[in-house]
């Protein structure tokens, strides 16, 4: 096999359960790529060859000995830095856990470790996961395999750039307001951010208990949908999890290529907010989308939304009192440890009062039965555009925590921190690029636990548009 | 929700809030906060008119659950 970092995911794993690819080679594949690769877009924070070798040879014993495999048998994985693995150092993007070290493995890397997958290492991110663009004082940013100067958003930006760039087949991500899907996006690969409680976050770096889940990027629709039917399902040790048993998502993909297969699905479009203010060139490449989606039967109508807009700054008093809560004796006692940027938000948390959060959480209820009963009545799936803008330049949006920071930063998340709030799947998928080079994204929004019509939706467009997205060359 | 709440805190007012937290902060970084908060508060006024004690967290999770009907089929 010439280039094995070149297969998808489930190709990858289909060939090295077929004997056709040793395991122990793609690990060293993707090694060298990394090798090659990493002073260029700076994706990972630590990388453990040793270790990925043996877990690659072992798995390749396995096969051998004729033995059951796992779905992700012998595939090369690698993760933002926030997955705890015990005994092992977590930084999450930051000064302050340069040191830190669990006691506990995540549940989410348990359920990868016993499908098979092999981990390269941890990848960059934005301090403490919060950030939209790939900037990180502490270990440098990210930059986007398309274009170096260009973000890879954030804040799973290692996540997004180590995919594109072919240096792992799939990464962990999380998502609190948009992590996975801004990533994906800018770096032209397939991002899921499912269902609040749909993934355990039992040991994961927390942000936003109201807001947080963890999700995945890969390189097509299916990785994904295999990558995320492993990692789901009820965990005893998170006790906001859901209930739901584990989904097969990968099941009824493969005729998602079907002519015709969108049939019986409505695809709703927002009649305000998530275009408003679009750029032409990302509006059109929308518009070129949806007509993939009509051409394969999907039917498109227009639906109404509320005030996203203000649910958009709502989530604030959510997201920042919490995260402000987690971080209270870091900011009195290391204040000088953190970003600006990073710091800058999480004094928003201190100023939010206990009162005006507790209507936003309780708020949700309300807000999530109307978009129930006024959009999603009229609709299978939301098509909305993940960045309203051509992916920006890192010089574009390095405004630390100054004060052009707020207004900035909150455009990048505008279409995507809404759905967070919801506690709605969000399935990010490449549709093209702009004249800059630079990838653009489709979101597709569904109802809760919908995760499977996302994915197939999401494959139909793969189907037709001559499958996974471009390589960038480096 | 009062009146100072709903229009939103003045600097000096959020620095003395923060400063109370044990947090420090500058002048500066109040205004910013400010800002943020006259935002977050703007929202509010206009999405919070809830008057029923049933719209709780808890509700939120189970209209969650009572929505995902049909989730493994279209």
């Amino acid at each position: 096999m010439s280039d094995p970092t070149a297969l998808t995911l489930r190709e990858a794993a289909a060939a090295i359960a077929q004997g056709g690819l040793r395991a122990e080679a793609l690990v060293d594949a993707c090694l060298d790529r990394i090798q090659r690769i990493q002073p260029a877009l700076n994706c990972f924070i630590r990388v453990t060859a040793d270790a990925a070798r043996a877990k690659a040879r072992a798995a390749d014993a396995t096969v051998k000995a004729g033995r059951a495999l796992g779905l992700l048998h012998g595939v090369p994985l690698a993760h933002k830095d926030m997955f705890y693995r015990a005994g092992e150092v977590c930084t999450c993007g930051s000064k302050i856990g340069a040191d830190f070290v669990p006691d506990h493995t995540a549940t989410v890397l348990k359920r990868l470790d016993a499908a098979g997958a092999v981990e390269l290492g941890s990848l960059n991110m934005a301090e403490f996961a919060m950030g939209p663009t790939g900037h990180n004082d502490h270990f440098g940013r990210c930059r986007n395999p398309w274009n170096p100067d260009h973000i890879t958003g954030g804040s799973s930006s290692g996540s997004g750039a180590a995919v594109a760039a072919r240096l792992a087949f799939g990464a962990l991500g999380s998502d609190t307001g948009g992590s996975v899907r801004l990533p994906a996006a800018a770096c032209g690969v397939v991002g899921i951010k499912p269902t609040l409680g749909r993934v355990s976050r039992y040991g994961t770096m927390p942000l936003s208990h109201s807001l947080d889940c963890v999700g995945v990027l890969a390189r097509s629709v299916g990785d994904c949908a295999r990558l995320l039917s492993v990692m789901s399902g009820p965990d005893e040790n998170d006790g906001m999890s859901s209930r739901r048993p584990a989904a097969d998502y990968e099941r009824g993909l493969d005729e998602a290529a079907d002519p015709g297969s969108l049939a019986g699905v409505t695809v709703g479009v927002p009649d305000r907010y998530y275009f408003d203010g679009i750029d032409l060139e990302v509006a059109e490449l929308l518009a070129a989308s949806r007509r993939v989606l009509e051409q394969r039967g999907a039917k498109i109508v227009d639906v109404p939304v509320g005030d996203h807009g203000a649910i958009n700054d709502l989530s604030n008093a959510v997201l920042w009192p919490e995260a402000a809560g987690l971080h209270l004796s870091w900011l009195r006692d290391r204040p000088q440890d953190y970003a600006a940027q990073t710091r800058a938000r999480l004094l928003v948390g201190l100023g939010v009062s206990a009162t005006l959060y507790g209507e936003a959480v309780r708020t949700r209820a309300r807000l999530l039965d109307e978009l129930m009963r006024d959009t999603f009545s009229k609709c299978d799936v939301l098509h909305v555009p993940v960045l309203k803008r051509p992916v920006p330049t890192a010089a574009e949006t390095d405004v630390g925590g100054g004060a052009a920071m707020q207004e900035t930063l909150s455009q990048i998340v505008a279409n995507t921190r809404p759905f967070n709030y919801f506690g709605l799947p969000g399935l990010s998928v490449p549709i093209g690029f702009t004249r800059n080079g630079l990838p653009q994204a489709m979101q597709l929004v569904g109802r809760p636990f919908r995760e499977h019509l996302l994915f197939r939706v999401g494959a139909a467009y793969e189907a037709a548009s001559d499958g996974p997205a471009a390589r960038p060359q480096l | 929700m009062s009146a100072s709440e709903r229009d939103g805190l003045g600097g000096k007012t959020v620095k003395e809030v923060i400063t109370n937290s044990g947090v420090k902060i500058t002048p500066q970084e109040a205004e910013a906060v400010a800002r943020s908060l006259a935002r977050i508060h703007a929202a509010a006024s206009i999405l919070q008119r809830s008057r029923s004690f049933d719209d709780t967290g808890e509700q939120y999770y189970r209209l969650l659950d009572r929505n995902a009907a049909g989730e493994t089929g279209t």
